[in-house]
């Protein structure tokens, strides 16, 4: 049973919705409508994958249309190899998105962090929307080849979802380790419990073209 | 009726499909290739086998999700094709790589599962008792290439190889590895493995190239035994399928020509040296779907010649 109690005693059943693969050509808000209709209601919750969202936004780039300067090259040194900006283009998107300066200061924070066994000092000096960045291959195909960035204005996005669908709605950011992060949300009193249900991943990390979820709420 | 703020209407309560998956479970060690459809109500369906390859199931349910074919490929499983039929009517046709037939089972609640699965003992009747010599290039303090961030060929080689041997291993065949983790042996000493009761060898390796535009997948093949050219064609051809990289070819190789008439083949499932290929080889799914389909392959080509 893919029900569960979660925090304030809201319980959701979660239903992935298969989509057609997602891209620059789609708009959001009439994607949703397209697989939602029929299925949510006031009180339910429309989720979204947030690379979903950014590729719709065009923000998916390949690398051969970065330039990385010396100064990426240099940086994308000591991220951890497995994560993100470990290649020059991605550190160079990286730069461009919030500037070198307070990139740099995050680097600085980021090797405080290390002395004093602090984690997680970079993303919140240098931005939040850093670690939203996928570098290459780090998103299905066909955008193995693609950087793709976090998705822009994720606040407005979500307004104009419920605005059309009367259903609550949040862009999040979740992987297969029990992490979610939730870059928007229409209704806040809900993140506690879609934060919960999402912690098993429904949105799948292989080659699942689910990139939308509805928590239906029990009644 | 409930209406979307816009008038999109909402549906009155009754069945409709909202996804459509497959994966592979072992229960009581034996495994099985499930197809799921996922419904928000129960769904009543019948099922019927047009052709010993075909298990065709008609729904009756309204379509919600993306109704493009899902591609499987997993050796039971080729594809499964959705069609609407009638008014809400749907047809799912199941293509099977082998003639097995569904168990069904049901799971209750939100979503409702219909799970169709389909033994994989096929692939335990093929390879059961098999030896088969997987070789995993370079090792020890020969690194092979290098990837432009980190990754060296001899540990993604070991990663690849060992996917190899334990979905070997669990369809019953004898695996023979050429090297441990940390040793590098010489070629000859890694061919020496190779006796009277192997029935494949296959060397892992990626390839690499000082050009850091070049990507893609290649199968090298022992050039003394007919027929290992279409192997690699059929191996090559299932990589890339399912890994979705460029194909670089098929080659034969002179250094597996030293087995022999012996089937082998040299894996290069990516091209370490560029950005992409590097990063690809950091998701360990990559590696599961390169062994697999080189299995897949490897029956594939000699289940069609059993038939010739």
């Amino acid at each position: 049973m893919n029900k569960k109690k979660t925090s304030k005693g809201i319980a959701f059943a979660k239903i992935p919705i298969r989509t057609h693969i997602v891209t620059e050509s789609d708009r959001i808000v009439k994607l949703v409508r397209q697989y939602c209709a029929g299925l949510a209601c006031p009180g339910d919750v429309i989720c979204l994958a947030e690379s979903v969202v950014a590729i719709t936004q065009r923000r998916a780039i390949l690398p051969q249309e970065v330039k990385p300067g010396k100064l990426a090259h240099f940086l994308c040194r000591f991220p951890a190899k497995h994560g993100s900006l470990a290649t020059p283009p991605a550190m160079q998107l990286a730069l461009e998105e919030v500037g070198s300066i307070r990139l740099l200061a995050g680097c600085l924070a980021a090797a405080i962090g290390k002395i004093i066994r602090v984690k997680g000092l970079f993303y919140i000096v240098a931005g939040r929307q850093l670690a939203l960045i996928d570098d290459i291959a780090g998103t299905m195909h066909p955008y193995e080849r693609h950087i793709v960035m976090g998705p822009r204005d994720p606040g407005k996005i979500v307004r104009s979802i419920k605005r059309v669908t009367g259903a609550e709605a949040a862009i999040v950011d979740v992987n297969d380790m029990g992490c979610v992060d939730i870059l928007a949300i229409s209704d806040r009193s809900y993140s506690g419990a879609v934060k919960e249900a999402l912690q098993d991943n429904p949105f799948g990390n292989e080659d699942e073209q689910t990139p939308l979820v509805v928590l239906k709420r029990k009644r | 009726m409930h209406l979307f703020n816009d008038g999109v209407k909402i549906l009155a309560k009754k069945a409709s499909l909202t996804n459509l998956r497959s994966f592979i479970t072992e229960e009581k060690g034996q495994q099985f290739s499930n197809v799921v459809i996922e419904s928000t109500a129960a769904v009543p369906l019948e099922i019927s086998y047009p052709r010993p390859n075909l298990c065709r199931v008609s729904l009756s349910a309204e379509l919600i999700m993306y109704p493009g074919p899902l591609v499987v490929r997993d050796g039971i499983v080729a594809e499964v094709v959705i069609k609407p039929a009638a008014a809400a009517q749907v047809e799912l046709d199941i293509s099977l790589e082998e003639a097995v037939q569904a168990l069904i089972t049901t799971v209750k609640g939100l979503p409702y599962r219909t799970v169709f699965g389909f033994s994989r003992k096929p692939l335990y009747d093929f390879y059961q008792d098999k030896e088969i010599v997987i070789d995993p290039g370079h090792g020890g303090a020969d690194g092979g290439w290098r990837g432009p961030v980190d990754l060296w060929e001899r540990d993604m080689a070991w990663q690849t190889a060992g996917e190899l041997a334990a979905i070997l291993a669990g369809y019953g065949a004898r695996v023979v590895l050429t090297r441990g983790e940390g040793e590098n042996p010489s070629w000859q000493q890694r061919l020496s493995k190779v006796g009277p009761a192997t029935f494949c060898f296959v060397s892992v390796h990626h390839y690499g190239n000082t050009d850091r535009e070049q990507r893609g997948t290649a199968v090298l093949y022992n050039p003394r035994l007919p027929g290992n050219e279409q192997l690699a064609e059929v191996v090559l051809e299932r990589i890339i399928n399912k890994v979705k990289t460029p194909a670089r070819g098929i080659k034969a190789d002179n250094e597996l020509a030293l087995l022999g008439e012996v089937p082998a083949l040299k894996l290069e499932p990516v091209t370490i040296t560029n950005w992409v290929d590097e990063g690809l080889l950091r998701n360990p799914y990559l590696h599961r779907k390169v062994a697999l389909q080189t299995v897949l392959g490897i029956k594939q080509y000699f289940r069609a010649g059993e038939k010739l």
